[in-house]
């Protein structure tokens, strides 16, 4: 057997390449015509249209109560007074940052399109992205649905416990962690290779460590961080089953997010976030001041599979992450901005306003912020770098349940994915 | 086609990008007409490169719905770079690079939880999906193959599909240049072997 012997016979087609050829051309293709158009110095096109749209924010005044809102942020935070009242939108029409929203209604998840347009997936209690956006991950009652952007199930899985917090692991997305009940399991992204991970969780959807993309390696890549009732933090390589680091006790999480980095991870309490860095050590604990605590925000859990509104969220690089503080009156909310480092900072004041805020996400390239204000029944996206950039969209409850009528409930925004 | 023909340096950030290029003229029109949105030339690069990755992530993987997924994520991930690439590299290298390690990845996450075994009552409540059955490459090679551990298939199939040099191989698995030796060659040592006892 010599060298150009084995060289021709790996030559040879491999079973179902052709199939899979047209298969894979099909959704190269669709990728391909996804991908932005690219901008030309040489077309005075793309100049015109950003002045076109700066020209579309700062003339759009209207006056409603968050708008009012919306202006008292634009003067105490800058000192700038502002004639007349910023409008709030009366509908979803477009994305600031574009990306692919998921906010989830009583009737299901609804995908928003950049464009304002949106599709409702169907019954589910809730939905996260895969990493590239091509698929959604929903669970319903005791099943676990992967969906494709218009709805279609791909694959299910049912189990005897409630279902909640499915999170697709990042690039390339071969694995799904999620909760049934008090077990935290992960499953292949096709499926398949269903398996415990974790008996007697904390119910707060389990977080995977952020890998690089560009710089893909074989191993460390299915990270998952995840708690137990005790407030324990426990960062596990699901591949190998070893335990990478386990915090001490203390306020049992609501929420996990790491770092774009991977170098810090928030567990958010209802009383503190504790800021942990990439090894495990805790470098702070921010104590959430009486009155302004993350319970007011989170709320009690009402129904299985029901999932927490984000309460915090890390900007697109760097420490820096947005957090909801509310008023346990629900009398005034705010969002800041803190670092998560040893020293945090005096928190920055970005946003506040009345009554109380479901959720805040940052688009991912980090630009805007949105933030569910179910008092004023709008969504508020904000730009951190331009405070003066704040959108206000209105009539949010009724938007994400047609004929719900009054009796409309606002929505979670759940996940924004794949800006362009 | 020709692997060296379309196939060579790397094209984004990352260890590949020191593999030496081996672009050829039409292949690197191909990529800077796609960059600028052609998609007559983004088929001609799909064209191209599609064998190459499904091949050689099936014959680490040996799996053929394995394959078409760990091609079919390179590729996407390939698009979504393509307006970072440097125009004087291709991408081949990167793509070969995600195939391999992906593939390496899919092959030992496999055998782990084959190891670990399954929670007989979790087992129980899954809901069990039908698989598609997958029918060998080629009965000798893959047989031959399959003795070979996970790594040592890897850079036989670098060296030998998409005819990487062993320095190259290297820098895309971030090994010394020397493992990559002695792997090819315990590995070439064993498919000999195997190849010998198929033949008997």
């Amino acid at each position: 057997m010599n060298n150009r012997r084995i060289a021709e016979l790996m030559r040879e087609p491999a079973p179902g390449e052709r199939e899979a050829a047209e298969r894979g051309h099909e959704l190269a293709r669709a990728a391909f015509a996804e991908r932005p158009a690219r901008t030309s110095s040489r077309l005075p096109i793309a100049p015109a249209a950003a002045l076109a749209a700066i020209v579309a924010v700062v003339v759009a005044v209207a006056l409603t109560p968050a708008g009012g809102a919306i202006a008292k942020l634009v003067r105490e935070s800058l000192g700038d007074p502002v004639d007349g009242e910023r409008p709030a939108k009366p509908a979803l029409t477009s994305l600031p940052s574009g990306g692919e929203l998921l906010v989830v209604s009583e009737r299901g998840p609804w995908v928003v399109h950049a464009d304002g347009s949106q599709r409702l997936l169907g019954a589910y209690d809730d939905a996260s992205w895969s990493p590239s956006g091509r698929y959604v991950v929903a669970t319903d009652g005791r099943q676990l649905v992967a969906l494709t952007p218009t709805g279609e199930p791909r694959w299910s899985l049912s189990r005897l416990a409630p279902v909640s917090g499915a999170r697709w692991s990042p690039f390339p997305g071969y694995r799904v962690a999620y909760l049934s009940g008090r077990s935290l399991r992960v499953v292949a992204g096709d499926g398949t290779e269903d398996s415990l991970e974790a008996r007697g969780v904390a119910a707060v959807a389990p977080a995977w460590r952020p890998v690089d993309a560009e710089s893909v390696s074989s191993e460390g890549e299915h990270v998952l961080a995840f708690a137990d009732r005790s407030g324990q933090v426990e960062v596990r390589d699901t591949d190998s089953g070893r335990t990478l680091w386990r915090s001490g006790a203390g306020d049992e999480p609501v929420q996990l997010t790491w770092s774009p980095d991977a170098n810090r991870l928030l567990a958010v309490g209802r009383r503190s976030v504790r800021i942990f860095d990439g090894d495990g050590r805790l470098l702070a604990t921010v104590s959430l001041p009486a009155g302004l605590a993350a319970e007011a925000v989170v709320g009690a859990r009402t129904a299985p599979g029901e999932a927490d509104p984000r309460v915090a969220d890390f900007a697109a690089s760097g420490h820096e992450f947005a957090l909801i503080r509310a008023s346990r009156t629900a009398a005034q909310s705010e969002v800041v901005l803190l670092e998560a480092e040893r020293r945090p900072g005096r928190p920055h004041e970005l946003f506040t306003g009345p009554g109380s805020f479901s959720g805040l996400l940052w688009s991912e390239d980090g630009s805007s912020l949105v933030v569910g204000w179910p008092s004023a029944d709008q969504l508020v996206f904000l730009r951190p770098d331009r405070p003066r950039r704040v959108t206000a969209v209105s009539n949010v409850a009724r938007q994400f349940d047609p004929g719900g009528g009054a009796d409309a409930a606002f929505p979670r925004i759940s996940d924004w994915c794949c800006s362009p | 086609m020709t692997p060296s023909a379309t196939s060579g340096a790397a094209a984004t950030p990352g260890a590949a990008a020191h593999v030496m290029p081996r672009l050829s003229r039409q292949a690197h029109g191909s990529l800077r007409r796609a960059k600028a949105g052609s998609v007559a030339d983004f088929d001609a690069l799909f064209s191209a490169h599609w064998p190459q990755a499904y091949r050689a992530a099936y014959l680490i993987a040996h799996d053929a719905a394995a394959a078409e997924d760990i091609a079919q994520e390179a590729f996407i991930a390939a698009i979504r770079a393509l307006d970072r690439f440097d125009r004087r590299r291709p991408f081949g290298p990167w793509l070969h690079r995600i195939v391999v390690n992906r593939a390496i990845d899919w092959t030992r996450t496999r055998a782990l939880r084959r190891e670990a075994g399954g929670d007989v009552e979790e087992q129980r409540e899954l809901a069990a999906l039908p698989q598609e059955p997958t029918r060998p490459y080629s009965d000798e090679l893959v047989r031959a193959l399959s003795k070979l551990s996970t790594e040592h298939r890897a850079v036989v199939v670098l060296r030998h599909l998409l005819e990487y040099t062993p320095g190259e191989i290297a820098r895309l698995l971030d090994l010394p240049r020397g493992t990559v030796n002695s792997r090819l060659r315990r590995a070439l040592d064993q498919l000999e072997a195997e190849l010998g006892e198929e033949r008997r």
